[in-house]
């Protein structure tokens, strides 16, 4: 119990420390524009795409698939980098992970509480997204579906299981180099191909669907679209095909396993940076 | 013409109250003195020490020579050259070596890191390749010189650095506290390797920041004493010392045990004031010796031999350039501000 | 002691000297293999497997090809050249660059020849495998039409990444997150992923001043076919007009450099860390 209450007090001062960080340089009014325009030059970029490959328009359900994935795989790719460039940045620009890993709090639930600022900064990001697809663009979005169980239930879970992973890559960060700064954006960059968050699974080539059907990503966003625009849904057979509570049981299933897989492999690799002493290391280009 | 000079070198620091598009910047006073009217002449060959606390205003001073810091009034010159006007030629004449820096790339070995640094300053690689593996071997990093920086230990990486300053072959060394993180022989080598450095050719001067006293007496021709951004005193070390005392003390223990006693043998020497107390538990007597001229030693050494008595030892206690501070500040200079 | 070496000995020899920092990295860090080569391919086959599932003409595989291409050059300038400062400075580098007689105009020539080595390899990783991989035509009629765009293109773009860069001689981590804004951005106005005269013709004007929109769309003009269908501006005043970006942006670099150097002097920003 008291190992838990001490990691629980890590991860709100962690968070705390996070978001003074993420957000002493700038007024809220320029942090809050920063905020929006990332994620929405992104989300715009895919709609255009859409409008010179097929030029239907909103109501195509393709639009409402391609639309929603980019929208919340925002949050799983601010996700990964931040809590897994922690360690970077504590450890190259601010020197500090020395004293974090020499106390007695979990550096784990340290690592996850400072990139938290991110998470919830890319949350609203997507929410904004969302809401512009609603109203500017004529996305069929059903408000309602924000409150059902699915969504809810698939949401966090999703996020769990990407804070799990982010963890474990904070954790190859411990014992690589500076130069390694971009493996969060680069574990993303693959995952944005594979979880079908801008084309159906289906359409992967070599065989990589089945690949795609061992992430729990490509069950999160399917969770995460069939509540709030159902007919996207049936861009993807596959998908369509699985009942909402199989769909959970899925997510649960293989959410809890990349938890607990990124959590042991932050661990393993910071056994690893104490034993080789090289926890506080510089590394400098 | 003059390695260093400065006129009435001011720097204020004010506090920016908004950056890059409004965003805010810390809270603190309006503005921060670091330096105030510092007058300051280097002569050509000279080592010129300077001390004094951390936040004396050493590095502020230090940045507006090596032109990374204009001053807010008053002039430097730097070889005759303004260094806020004519940056380029100050560059051209001067090196800035920092104690604990970690500049570099982590990815270069130290051979290659100090090739370009030299190539920083236009310098051929036939004519620096030699001279860079002659000066690891100097200072023992031969054989890490294809190691990477990454590997390098703290002291390892600061013999690096005093390297790349007597690479550059620069006309003003400008050395920030040289010897921070390194061992007591490594730190020697360095001393010595300036003292050569500024004999082998008669224009070239040094500027040296140290915390360590007895670095600044043996190396610096004259110091200077800066406090809460003011120069103080500034003269040769002895000079400067002498105005704290213009006396010098010995300590001088006898053995009083077994043999006569020292009474009544140094009365009348001129210009010697003696104060004795003798310990019966050791044996001893001591006496403290105040000398209006360094030379009587020898009288009063003679005195005692000849009245038999047994010198057991002899010591001269000299102010230290740390009480001329005192002195001169009130303050000691781990007294930081 | 030899004679000093004259300003333009010491430039070049300074831009050698920090190039080569970059490109004795390629050979000691081989992790660029899979930072720099196989992710930025998958990136740009995930736009590829989008334009091939939403059922669209073949002709956009390589369009989306060309930009994955030159998104390279751009990440490579963005932070690599015009953010590369702020590390300088964190470092202590920087201190030790302008306290010796090179510019930091010509660390930044060094960074941006180093950088190209590299950039070059990943963008020649992306068309190969578009080309061989993915079955993507090109139809190279005009060889010397695509070289000069995109010599143009990568004289302009570095040009305005050594302008920006300048901002970090007095801003730390504010500029830091203004170049965290301009990445998806202009991926958007320059069109890296469809014909940028799909904007509408007053955005994409607006967005020709930013190097990469006419230099892709003159590339595409050259090299891909369906790419004069989808022109903004006749490919000859495309070059032409990068040209000019690159004088123009040449020396908006040499004057913001100083100005900003002087001011970060004057305000004792040159060596101040973790601001």
């Amino acid at each position: 119990m008291i190992g838990v209450a001490r990691a629980a007090r890590s991860f709100r001062s962690a968070a705390w420390l996070g978001w003074s960080v993420d957000t002493n340089w700038a007024d809220p009014v320029t942090i809050g524009t920063l905020l929006v325009v990332r994620p929405l030059a992104a989300t715009m970029l895919l709609v255009l795409i859409f409008e010179v490959a097929r030029g239907t328009g909103s109501a195509d359900p393709r639009f409402a698939h391609l639309y929603v994935g980019t929208a919340f795989y925002t949050i799983l790719g601010a996700t990964l980098h931040a809590i897994s460039f922690v360690v970077m940045d504590d450890r190259e620009r601010y020197e500090t992970i020395r004293v974090v890993a020499t106390s007695p709090v979990p550096l784990a639930a340290y690592v996850a509480g400072r990139g938290l600022s991110s998470l919830v900064n890319s949350c609203v990001g997507a929410g904004v997204i969302l809401a512009f697809g609603s109203l500017a663009l004529g996305l069929p979005l059903r408000p309602a579906g924000l409150l059902s169980p699915l969504f809810l239930a698939g949401f966090g879970l999703g996020v769990a299981s990407a804070v799990g992973l982010a963890i474990g890559l904070a954790g190859v960060h411990l014992v690589t180099a500076r130069h390694h700064y971009l493996l969060g954006e680069s574990v993303a960059g693959v995952l944005y191909l594979l979880s079908g968050a801008i084309f159906p699974i289906e359409a992967l080539p070599f065989g990589a669907d089945r690949l795609a059907r061992l992430l729990p990503f490509t069950y999160w966003l399917e969770a995460l679209r069939r509540p709030l625009v159902p007919e996207a849904s049936a861009c993807s057979p596959t998908l369509a095909a699985i009942s909402d509570a199989t769909l959970l049981a899925i997510l649960a299933v293989s959410s809890a396993a990349l938890g607990a897989g990124g959590l042991a492999l932050f661990r393993a690799c910071e056994r690893s940076a104490r034993r080789r002493g090289i926890l506080d290391a510089r590394t400098d280009h | 013409m003059h390695a260093i000079e400065t006129e009435g070198l001011r720097r204020v620091f004010r506090r920016r109250r908004r950056g890059l598009f409004g965003s805010r910047e810390d809270e603190g006073p309006a503005e921060v003195v670091a330096l105030e009217g510092a007058d300051l002449v280097v002569s050509e060959g000279e080592t010129f020490g300077l001390l004094g606390p951390n936040g004396a205003g050493k590095t502020t001073l230090i940045k507006i020579l090596a032109t990374l810091l204009t001053p807010s009034t008053g002039r430097a010159r730097v070889r005759g050259f303004d260094v806020e006007s004519q940056p380029l030629e100050v560059r051209r004449r001067i090196a800035l070596v920092s104690g604990g820096e970690q500049a570099g790339y982590g990815i270069l070995t130290v051979r290659e890191q100090l090739w370009v640094y030299t190539q920083f300053h236009g310098l051929p690689t036939r004519e620096v390749m030699p001279r860079i593996d002659a000066a690891l071997e100097r200072f023992g990093l031969a054989d890490r010189a294809r190691s990477k920086l990454s590997k390098l230990s703290t002291g390892e990486r600061q013999k690096m650095n005093v390297i790349r300053g007597f690479l550059l072959q620069p006309e003003v060394l400008i050395l920030d506290e040289p010897t921070l993180g390194l061992d007591v022989s490594a730190a020697r080598a360095v001393r010595v390797a300036v003292r050569e450095w500024v004999r082998e050719a008669p224009a070239r001067s040094v500027l040296l920041t140290t915390h360590y006293m007895t670095e600044a007496d043996e190396l610096c021709d004259r110091v200077a004493f800066i406090h809460k951004g003011r120069l103080l005193a500034c003269d040769t070390p002895d000079a400067l010392k002498r105005r704290v005392s213009d006396r010098t003390t010995y300590r001088l223990e006898t053995d009083a045990a077994g043999g006569p006693s020292g009474d009544g043998l140094l009365d009348g020497i001129p210009g010697v004031a003696a104060t004795a107390s003798t310990d019966p538990a050791a044996g001893r007597t001591r006496y403290v010796l105040s000398l209006a001229d360094e030379g009587a030693i020898g009288e009063v050494v003679s005195r005692l031999s000849a009245g038999g008595v047994r010198i057991r030892s002899l010591r001269s206690e000299r102010p230290t350039l740390e009480d001329v501070f005192l002195a001169a500040t009130g303050e000691g200079l781990g007294d930081g501000a | 002691m030899t004679g000093r070496p004259s300003p333009a000995v010491v430039f070049a020899r300074a831009a050698w000297g920090r190039a080569y920092v970059r490109v004795v990295g390629l050979n000691r860090e081989l992790s660029w293999i899979v930072g720099d080569t196989i992710l930025p391919v998958l990136g740009t086959a995930a736009y590829l497997l989008a334009y091939r599932s939403l059922g669209a003409p073949r002709d956009f595989e390589g369009f989306v090809v060309l930009g994955g291409a030159m998104t390279a050059y751009w990440l490579n300038v963005l932070w690599s050249l015009a953010t590369q400062l702020y590390w300088e400075k964190e470092s202590g580098n920087l201190e030790i660059a302008i306290s010796s007689p090179c510019t930091v105009g010509a660390l930044l020539a060094g960074m941006a020849l180093g950088g190209l080595v590299s950039t070059t390899l990943r963008a020649g990783t992306i068309v190969a495998a578009g080309v061989l991989v993915f079955g993507v035509r090109f139809d190279l009629s005009e060889p010397l039409l695509a070289g000069g765009a995109f010599l143009g293109t990568l004289a302009a773009l570095y040009a305005l990444g050594a302008a920006a860069a300048s901002i970090f001689l007095v801003y730390g981590r504010a500029g830091w997150q203004v170049a965290m804004l301009f990445q998806e951005p202009v991926y958007l106005l320059s069109g890296f992923y469809f014909p940028v005269s799909r904007l509408g013709r007053p955005v994409a004007m607006a967005a020709s001043l930013l190097p990469l929109t006419l230099g892709l769309d003159a590339l595409r003009q050259a090299a891909c076919p369906g790419g004069r269908a989808e022109a903004l501006f006749p490919p000859l005043a495309e070059v032409a007009a990068l040209a000019g970006l690159a004088l123009v942006f040449g020396l908006l670099a040499r004057a913001t450099l100083r100005a900003f150097e002087t001011r970060a002097r004057r305000e004792g920003r040159l060596t101040l860390r973790w601001q």
